[in-house]
């Protein structure tokens, strides 16, 4: 029998052992002919400037524009993905525009962006793109998010925050269940990240997406804020995201406003300072308020700042501290 | 009687050389097949892939951290691909 070139991926928990001309289950890596070889390296399939509030970060550079790029490709597989039409297809099977690492950096100079976001499908899928991009972004001065699953193994993931600058990781649900039968993944290894990246001291928020019926639960909630309260700190913030009926999905509703509410109580009864409700423009949980005073520090409208009271960090009413990178 | 118990032995006997020789002969068979198997699957990848490519007109390019995979070959009759990746885009 012919001994096959086979190789094993070390980039994600999944490991992929892939047989020559295999793709990998993220789709952006393939075997040629014993070699591991990415397709996505400078392939940006999604590229615009956004407001740094939708990705969401509210306690980062806020009211700053983000220029934000995504190739195609993801190593989970969520049923309710709203950016399938990139995340679950191949390199090949997307359109794209050849962008390598040194013109993103040009281009969100020339268009006076801070910061660069990898974000939209995975950035992990297309990690070699998202670590040299950030290399010269951090080098010219550019700031780097991360908008992620954490699903990495800790090498990569170590290797990638020395330039990463803060991140929006979704913890989809505190339940290992959950991620196997929803998003073909696991738990553990997103905790684990989550933990490294704060002892790199990276600015970290965190989105938690719910769904009718299967992450709604006061339990659900209550394990979740009481482990990020105990592991992560009280003063992150926690982005409780509206639903809606997506890819393979669609038979649930979207998640109710109240659904919502009850998770942001939850989160500030358990210790959360900063929990915030997503998805549902006007909503008064888009705001931040001090933790001490109640004082109205930023007021938010859709992505948009309509109000920062922050003054060098602080709480201009009671100079309450306000965890974040303002500057 | 000592014919027909002659000639029984002699039909048990040819049944069984028979039975050795099919055996024998679907065994290097079978791994004839297992081995065009593979080669034809991989060729198929290889086809479709370039393919792809000569449409697309991306460059792949060498990723990091990945590892050379050691394995037993697959014994005679075993599923000869064990993978986690995904065999088509």
């Amino acid at each position: 029998m012919k001994k096959q070139k086979k190789v094993k991926c070390l980039l994600c928990p999944k490991e992929c052992i892939l047989s020559e001309y295999e793709h990998s289950n993220c789709r952006g890596r393939i075997n040629i002919d014993g070699e591991l070889k990415t397709l996505n390296y400078g392939y940006a399939c999604s590229v615009n400037i956004d407001p740094i509030e939708k990705k969401p970060l509210f306690h980062f550079l806020p009211g700053t524009r983000i220029f934000s790029i995504a190739t195609a490709g993801c190593n989970l597989h969520c049923k309710f993905c709203q950016n399938w039409q990139i995340s679950q297809f191949s390199p090949e099977e997307v359109r794209y525009t050849e962008m390598l690492p040194d013109v993103v950096v040009n281009e969100a100079l020339s268009l006076n962006c801070p910061s660069i976001a990898y974000t939209y499908s995975e950035p992990i899928a297309y990690y070699e793109y998202t670590l040299d991009t950030s290399r010269i972004a951090k080098e010219k001065g550019i700031r780097n998010v991360l908008v992620t699953a954490g699903y990495i193994n800790e090498a990569p993931l170590k290797e990638l925050i020395k330039v990463i600058d803060a991140t929006n990781t979704d913890l989809k649900a505190f339940s290992d269940d959950y991620y196997r039968e929803i998003c073909d993944g696991t738990l553990e290894p997103v905790l684990k990240g989550l933990e490294i990246m704060r002892d790199e001291g990276l600015w970290i928020e965190i989105t938690n997406l719910i769904l009718p019926t299967l992450n709604d639960s006061d339990d659900d909630i209550i394990k979740l804020c009481r482990w990020i309260v105990g592991n992560l700190g009280k003063d992150i913030p926690v982005h409780f995201s509206r639903f809606y009926p997506m890819y393979k999905l669609t038979n649930l509703p979207p998640t109710p406003t109240s659904t919502l509410d009850r998770a942001r109580d939850i989160a500030i009864s358990e210790g959360v300072m900063f929990a915030y409700v997503g998805n549902i423009p006007g909503h008064p949980g888009e705001n931040t308020y001090c933790p001490k005073c109640k004082t109205l520090l930023i007021e938010r409208q859709i992505y948009f700042i309509r109000q920062n009271n922050i003054i060098d960090g602080k709480c201009p009413n009671c100079g309450f501290d306000i965890s974040g990178v303002w500057k | 009687m000592r014919k027909i118990k002659l000639v029984s032995s002699i039909s048990i006997i040819l049944i069984c050389l028979i039975g050795i020789s099919v055996y024998i002969y679907s065994s290097i068979h079978k791994k004839e097949i297992n081995k065009h198997c593979i080669e034809r699957q991989i060729k198929e990848r290889k086809a479709k892939f370039y393919d792809s490519l000569e449409e697309s007109k991306i460059k792949p390019r060498k990723a990091m951290f990945w590892e050379e995979y050691e394995y037993e070959e697959a014994e005679e009759g075993e599923v000869p691909f064990v993978s986690e990746g995904m065999h088509t885009k």
